[in-house]
């Protein structure tokens, strides 16, 4: 412990502290919402280590250079290279996972001060520690083997191409592991692989570095075992990365078994669920139920269960209402599940009928909004000779009677329609 | 304590060092050399971090370097500054000496009391919480050699610790390792001649990678001729020896002028290197061009 001491207390990094840490702060608050619930306050945590990751590793080249840059003997070393390394690379590491943590910290802090339901997800920090180490020991080896002026600032921007740029969309190296949907999850798998990576370039930061100062007997080269073998946990480390899962098909998520949801009853006697980590959020989906069966009177049904995407008895995969993404969208979301509830959806369907459902919904949608503003929804569309979106604008302009009556005719169309 | 045997050293295709054989026991040896003549390479060869082309051609404390744990227990026993050294500029001296030392392996439970005492005997007490980069060249050599001698090691090598030191700071210098050398073997390689004649009680002379002499400051001093440049007779010996042959090659002479090691083995609690031969200092006489060296005391500082 001597030795890690003497290197916590002295690193460099030490004076980069401050900045990390309000570095790693403004990455996971500045997209926002963090504070709306524990998993995007936890997804949060994993995204505050993205910068510490590009700027870990040129930091951590320039202090693994320094002493070969200045030209000078190192001071004679009976202790075992690899120690030495380890313990420099650990004092590194651990400046930069104190940034981390304590941006994770505040953005907790916060979370907890809200009062938010539920309680963190360990495992994102975890992620996000991972990837900070990960980066430090590329940085190290890389300033260790490569020690000239030039390599911190590209240790930098090929960690800011590798985590940020390049491969942001679908590599498993980069962040992009933030906030999917509440009823999703880091998975076990993902965070696993990104912990082998981790154990292979700290033994790869052993076998390429650690060798360099050892003691060396008379007369003798290293072996050639010796010399193979940090090449070869370089390369370990590159199949690694390739070899790991990636893409939108990696599974970097897995989607959460039903916890004790939070449930409320509806003034039509329907019931209104979401996760436990929204309670806080479940009056603005009661509310939005109660609107929603009011604006429905006549057509829609009373007693409609309105459950949280993901839950038990949300329906199918994607089915449920959404709280994440504002009140427009829980209200389309939970007017399309009461359209579900009166109208079974059919598989056997043409254009004409899902432009029937689309207009009962957004009929709904609209209503229990009490506008009559179209949502802007981009290009979708049920199509150009189907969409029925301008008729429900004129409906929405007729007395609630012939509202009512219109909104009636497209459900004894639906009814009609065979499957 | 140390031996060396028929010694060639170089870097890549450049021969540096030529077949040199010397032995040394406890007591302070200086080394002398114009620039270029090897002294350094030599030093870091006794200080193995430049390893022998081939083994036996270097045993210390008894022991044939033929293995790697050889090679780490001997480091625990020898304390090293290099000439240029590579000093963390954030580190505080303090920290600088006591990583040194965590280095070398020396007991943790030692290792506090043993840096403050090696910064306590270069005089830089006062500024032992000073980060090296405010440090004056003098002051860091000072550092440098505190982590040198920190936990008084058996075989110490200093390449030229006194540059950048000021006269008074030399003189105590002198005075921590005659101090050191009475129970190690204090390697010093310098440009300053004089400093040997207060320092040393053996003598050697580097040139062209060859030893050229070998012996005492007065035999240096007696080796001057009157057409020899210099101002003082061992400025003027030491110019005689660069001249002189190359001494002869083959086993290494004796230790003879210095004391005899009273500690050739592995410190108490210290694992003993693999294959090691014991060895020494013997007493006897070293020879540089013919002439006989006797074994008369070095003249010694009185300050």
């Amino acid at each position: 412990m001597t030795g890690y001491r003497i290197e916590l207390r002295r690193s460099p990094l030490r004076w980069w502290y401050l900045p990390l840490v309000a570095l790693a702060a403004a990455m996971a608050v500045l997209p926002g919402a963090w504070q709306d619930s524990w998993p995007r306050a936890s997804a949060a945590a994993s995204a505050a280590a993205l910068p510490l990751m590009v700027a870990g590793c040129g930091l951590v080249a320039h202090r693994a250079g320094a002493a070969a840059r200045r030209g000078a003997d190192a001071p004679v070393a009976s202790r075992r290279g690899s120690t030495a390394e380890l313990v420099s690379l650990a004092a590194d590491a651990t400046w930069l996972a104190a940034a981390h943590l304590t941006a994770v910290a505040v953005v907790w802090g916060a979370a907890l001060a809200v009062g938010l339901p539920g309680a963190p997800w360990p495992e994102y920090p975890l992620f996000g520690l991972a990837g900070v180490v990960l980066a430090a020991a590329v940085g190290h080896v890389l300033g260790r083997l490569l020690p000239t002026r030039y390599t911190p600032v590209l240790a930098t921007v090929g960690g800011y191409v590798l985590f940020l740029a390049v491969m942001a969309d679908g590599s498993p190296l980069t962040a992009t592991i933030g906030y999917q949907g509440v009823e999703q999850r880091l998975s076990a798998t993902h965070l696993v692989w990104r912990l082998a990576l981790v154990a292979l370039a700290v033994t790869a930061v052993v076998l390429l570095t650690g060798g360099r100062s050892d003691a060396r007997p008379s007369g003798r080269r290293p072996a050639r075992s010796m010399r193979l073998a940090g090449p070869a946990a370089a390369a370990a480390l590159l199949v690694g990365v390739v070899a790991m899962p990636s893409g939108p098909e990696a599974g970097f998520h897995t989607a959460r078994t039903s916890a004790d949801p939070a449930c409320d009853g509806t003034v039509d006697d329907g019931e209104v669920c979401v996760w436990p980590e929204h309670a806080h959020r479940l009056p603005d989906a009661v509310d939005m139920a109660g609107r929603l069966a009011a604006a429905g009177e006549g057509v829609i049904p009373a007693g409609v269960v309105h459950r949280e995407v993901g839950l038990a008895g949300a329906g199918a995969v994607g089915q449920g209402f959404l709280l994440d993404h504002g009140r427009g969208d829980l209200a389309r979301t939970m007017a399309g599940g009461s359209v579900a509830a009166t109208l079974p959806v059919c598989d056997r369907w043409g254009p004409q009928e899902w432009a029937v459902q689309d207009a009962l919904t957004l009929w709904l949608e609209l209503r229990a909004l009490d506008t009559d503003r179209l949502p802007n929804r981009g290009s979708f569309s049920s199509g150009e000779d189907a969409d029925r979106t301008d008729e429900v604008v004129r409906v929405l302009a007729l007395p609630h009677a012939e509202q009512t009556a219109r909104a009636r005719a497209w459900t004894a169309e639906l009814e009609a329609a065979p499957c | 304590m140390l031996d060396v045997i028929g010694l060639s050293q170089g870097y890549r295709r450049r021969p540096v060092i030529h077949d040199l054989s010397i032995s040394l026991g406890a007591g302070a040896f200086g080394l002398l050399g114009p620039n270029g003549s090897g002294k350094s390479t030599l030093l870091r060869t006794l200080a193995t971090t430049t390893p022998t082309p081939r083994p036996g051609q270097l045993r210390l404390f008894g022991s044939l370097l033929d293995s790697r744990r050889a090679v780490r227990a001997a480091r625990r026993r020898i304390g090293y500054l290099p000439q240029s050294f590579a000093h963390p500029p954030g580190f505080t001296v303090r920290d600088f000496v006591r990583h040194c030392a965590w280095l070398r392996e020396v007991p943790a439970a030692r290792i506090n009391s043993a840096a403050d005492e090696a910064i306590e005997r270069v005089e830089l007490g006062d500024r032992a919480d000073t980060p090296l980069r405010k440090l004056s060249g003098g002051m860091l050599r000072r550092a440098g050699v505190a982590q040198a001698i920190c936990d008084q090691p058996d075989l110490v090598i200093l390449d030229e610790p006194a540059n950048g030191l000021d006269p008074q700071q030399r003189v105590r210098l002198r005075a921590v390792l005659r101090e050191l050398s009475a129970s190690s073997c204090v390697v010093v390689s310098t440009h300053l001649v004089e400093d040997t004649a207060h320092l040393c009680d053996r003598v050697g002379v580097l040139y062209e990678g060859r030893l050229r002499f070998d012996g005492t400051p007065e035999e240096l001093a007696a080796a001057a001729g009157d057409e020899d440049a210099g101002d003082t007779p061992l400025e003027r010996g030491y110019t005689a020896t660069l001249a002189a042959p190359p001494l002869p090659t083959g086993a290494p002479p004796p230790a003879a002028h210095h004391r005899p090691s009273p500690d050739t083995g592995p410190r108490p609690g210290e694992a003993a290197p693999g294959g090691a031969a014991p060895g020494g200092a013997a007493p006897g006489g070293a020879a540089h061009g013919g002439a006989a060296h006797g074994g008369a005391a070095a003249p010694r500082d009185a300050s």
